[in-house]
């Protein structure tokens, strides 16, 4: 009997601790099977041991040269938009690069911080990219170099949009740049503004929707007119960023007290409202049925910027061209309120092997006018260069055929002037989509707002055991 | 050689030591990556569990020992309305993963013992019966984050059977599984079910195939029909092997983590809608990942680790003391 208690206590034990086991640490070794010196893709093995779903590293370059240079991204981006275009400048100096795309945001910094943790880890990131939702947490820590150290100088980062500089700004030191500026629009599609609005001329359009009560009426109008068929936005959560940008405070602030500020709660209002109205389709922002929705009548606009233009609107357009799924029937209008979503700034690592070709990078890809203008020609990216967006728009690169011929560049240029910074923190990512779950809980009727709210509280306060709940 | 024989010369006594001590050597590589990788683990788990450490940003604070107070909040919350025992993250999580394993495996061991009496029943003699068993057990061989992909882009909100159980008329037009608690919970209990009844069916099979066939014989032959068969021999019989499945799928269940990590969560890893399919160990991924307070998730992995073993003595003294008991009981007797 007693062996038997002791042989189930030790089975239990050994089960219990597998999971405990694997969650500490996932410092990547270094993998060493990869024999071959060309730029191959070669999968990292320590990661994909902890959790099945955590996606391999895909890496581009030699990893096992003596001066490589690492890059990390959560996806391509920074391949497409920036190396690409340093590689044709200083195809020397983009050898060393080795670009490490760790596969999707979700484990992007899990998987850098345990890197950054340990300067001799022979895969430690000499440069970051860093998203707004979680810039502070990297920009306010000793892991980034503020750029001046990189000879990086004021007078460089002239034609930048100031928003840009202060977003990465620590007590008075810029830690990292965006080679692109996020202006955010309201993007509709043309035939069926024309069909229940009468017009399709962004201008006039824009009356539909010049606040959020118009929007809303305008949404109940292109309901009634569709007999149901038309929906305004494919899923309350469109909306979201537009309030999340107009933000006066941080989730929480300098005592570390968690608030929920009144631009949140109206746009928990909202989303109620849009969800009663029934001017949704009821999809979740990023999965495959709001993607999908692009090319279907079901929805008549989605609330988006820059890069959503291109690499969300179009890429799900179901064409290629004019006339192709639902490919130049897309038109921009500033919607409700001005805002701006998102935007990818890189910043040098403490452990930085290389500090000159870090800066060379962020100077090619940040500052530099020339190179910026052929940036934006090549992904259409709207670039952070006052001077280049000037002098494209004058060649007439922006007038965009997915647009009907309308000039994005000179559409987002205002816009971009305008947007001001919101409060962040470095938790925003992770207390954002707690917020998510608890509005769409409050949006489906399962629970009245303050509960939500209530709910909301206790969940943040208990993952980051630093704040306090009012 | 001449060593060997010389010592076996020695006595019978020796010579039994002597084997025994490569006994020791043979068995030693596991003792060694037990402590390791499992011991070491354990003890540290539950020692982190007592240190205040945690980072705020990427500054890391502590470890600084702060004794019971990570495993007491595991407990307990105290707010505005007091204590209250239970409240907690912790314990949400826990109850999210016990409600899911019950309802995964009590139609599952109803199943599986349903289908295993069938395919062993002497008397129906089931034909094509290998066909069955390789079917059913089929879907345990798919990997469980393939099914969880899968499921979930049935019953999203445009999926295939969101859209067939609507124009059935079963569920009303705007309908969406994905922000519903229960349908969520029942989801994910489903696929754990379809994927284990399987696996538990052939463990039972084998068990019922273990009894000895001249007790269900002379049980006919004294004219009892399946029914009595069922519940009178081929039920009290099994009950080790039930127990086996009963425990094992215990300590799988509580630790039910890749299914619902890929069914219905959001970019953070949350187990939504609300928390609902947040699983114990999604919760303490999530603690010593996304918000680095080891501590916290100390003191989470060692309440799971003493839930498991009350549920597992639990059910081992409720199954397997009586025929204990019994078993001493009439050895006293003779």
């Amino acid at each position: 009997m007693k062996k038997k208690m002791l042989a189930l206590a030790l089975a239990t034990a050994m089960t219990t601790i597998s999971l405990a086991g694997c969650g500490t640490s996932s410092t990547p070794t270094d993998a060493t099977t990869n024999k071959s010196t060309d730029a191959t893709t070669e999968t990292d093995t320590a990661t994909a041991e902890t959790e099945e779903e955590i996606p391999e590293n895909e890496i581009i370059g030699n990893p096992d040269a003596e001066d490589a240079f690492y890059v990390y991204c959560w996806n391509a981006d920074v391949m497409n938009n920036v190396i690409k275009y340093f590689q044709e400048v200083y195809p020397e100096d983009a050898k060393r690069i080795v670009y490490v795309n760790t596969g999707g945001s979700d484990y992007y910094q899990t998987k850098i911080d345990a890197l950054l943790e340990d300067p001799t880890n022979p895969q430690y990131p000499d440069m970051i990219a860093m998203e707004m939702d979680y810039i502070m947490k990297y920009t306010d820590s000793d892991y980034t170099l503020p750029v001046s150290d990189l000879g990086i100088t004021e007078a460089d980062m002239k034609n930048m949009y100031q928003y840009t500089i202060d977003a990465a700004t620590v007590d008075g030191k810029v830690k990292g740049l965006s080679w692109q500026a996020t202006p955010g629009a309201m993007m509709y599609r043309r035939s069926l503004a024309e069909k229940y609005l009468g017009t399709s001329d962004p201008d006039k359009v824009q009356e539909f929707f010049k606040d959020w009560d118009t929007m809303l009426e305008t949404g109940k109008k292109i309901l009634a007119d569709s007999n149901g068929e038309t929906k305004l936005f494919s899923g309350v959560d469109d909306v979201k960023r537009v309030y999340q940008a107009s933000r006066e405070n941080a989730w929480y602030d300098a005592n570390s007290v968690l608030t929920v500020e009144d631009t949140m709660l109206n746009y928990m209002d909202y989303a109620k409202a849009l969800q009663d109205a029934g001017l949704t389709n009821g999809t979740a922002q990023w999965s495959d049925e709001w993607a999908a929705n692009v090319k279907s009548d079901n929805t008549f606009a989605y609330m988006g910027c820059t890069w959503f233009l291109h690499w969300t609107l179009k890429a799900n357009s179901g064409g290629e061209k004019v006339g192709e799924g639902t490919y130049g029937d897309w038109a921009m209008t500033a919607g409700p309120q001005s805002y701006y979503w998102g935007g990818t700034w890189l910043g040098a690592t403490a452990g930085c092997s290389d500090k000159e070709l870090a800066g060379k990078i962020m100077k090619a890809a940040t500052c530099d006018t020339e190179m910026m203008k052929k940036i934006c020609k090549g992904s259409l990216d709207y670039v952070n260069n006052k001077e280049a967006i000037a002098a494209l728009s004058a060649e007439g690169v922006g007038n965009y055929d997915f647009l009907g011929g309308q000039d994005f560049l000179g559409y987002f240029s205002p816009l971009a002037e305008k947007i001001e910074l919101p409060a962040m923190c470095g938790e925003d990512f992770y207390i954002t989509n707690a917020f998510d779950d608890q509005t769409n809980a409050y949006v489906n009727g399962n629970k009245d707002k303050d509960t939500a709210v209530k709910d909301f509280k206790a969940y943040v306060v208990d993952l980051y055991p630093y704040l306090t709940a009012e | 050689m001449a060593d060997i024989s010389q010592k076996s010369n020695m006595g019978k006594k020796r010579k039994t030591v002597e084997y025994g001590r490569y006994g020791y050597l043979f068995i030693a590589p596991f003792f060694i990556v037990y402590a390791i990788f499992q011991l070491w683990p354990l003890v540290y788990t539950i020692w982190m569990s007592f240190m205040e450490y945690y980072s705020k940003g990427l500054k890391e604070i502590g470890p600084n020992f702060i004794g019971f107070k990570n495993i007491v909040n595991a407990f307990i919350t105290t707010g505005k309305e007091g204590a209250v025992l239970f409240d907690t993250f912790t314990f949400k999580a826990l109850g999210n993963t016990i409600f899911m394993w019950m309802l995964n495996f009590v139609p599952q061991i109803l199943l599986s013992l349903l289908l295993a009496s069938w395919f062993t029943d002497t008397r129906v003699k089931l034909k094509g019966q290998g066909a069955f068993k390789v079917t059913m057990f089929m879907p345990n061989i798919i990997t469980a984050a393939s099914l969880a992909v899968l499921f979930y882009s049935l019953f999203s909100i445009n999926g295939p059977m969101t859209q067939l159980l609507k124009n059935m008329g079963a569920i009303p037009g705007n309908y969406d599984f994905m922000v519903h608690k229960l349908p969520t919970q029942i989801l994910i209990a489903f696929i754990q079910f379809w994927m284990w009844y399987g696996n538990t069916m052939i463990v039972l099979i084998a068990g019922i195939l273990g009894i000895n066939p001249s007790l269900y014989e002379a049980s006919r032959v004294d004219g009892a029909n399946s029914k009595q068969i069922f519940y009178h021999i081929t039920l009290p019989l099994l009950k080790p092997i039930t127990l086996f499945v009963l425990v094992t799928s215990a300590i799988g269940g509580l630790q039910m983590y890749d299914i619902p990590s890929l069914f219905n969560v959001n970019q953070g890893g949350d187990g939504l809608p609300d928390f609902a399919s947040t699983t114990i160990t999604m919760y303490i991924r999530k603690l010593t990942l996304t918000s680095k307070d080891f501590g916290k998730a100390g003191a989470a992995s060692v309440v799971l680790f003493l839930v498991t073993l009350i549920i597992s003595l639990f059910f081992f003294f409720v199954l397997g003391e009586k025929e204990d008991r019994r078993q001493r009981k009439s050895r006293k007797g003779v």
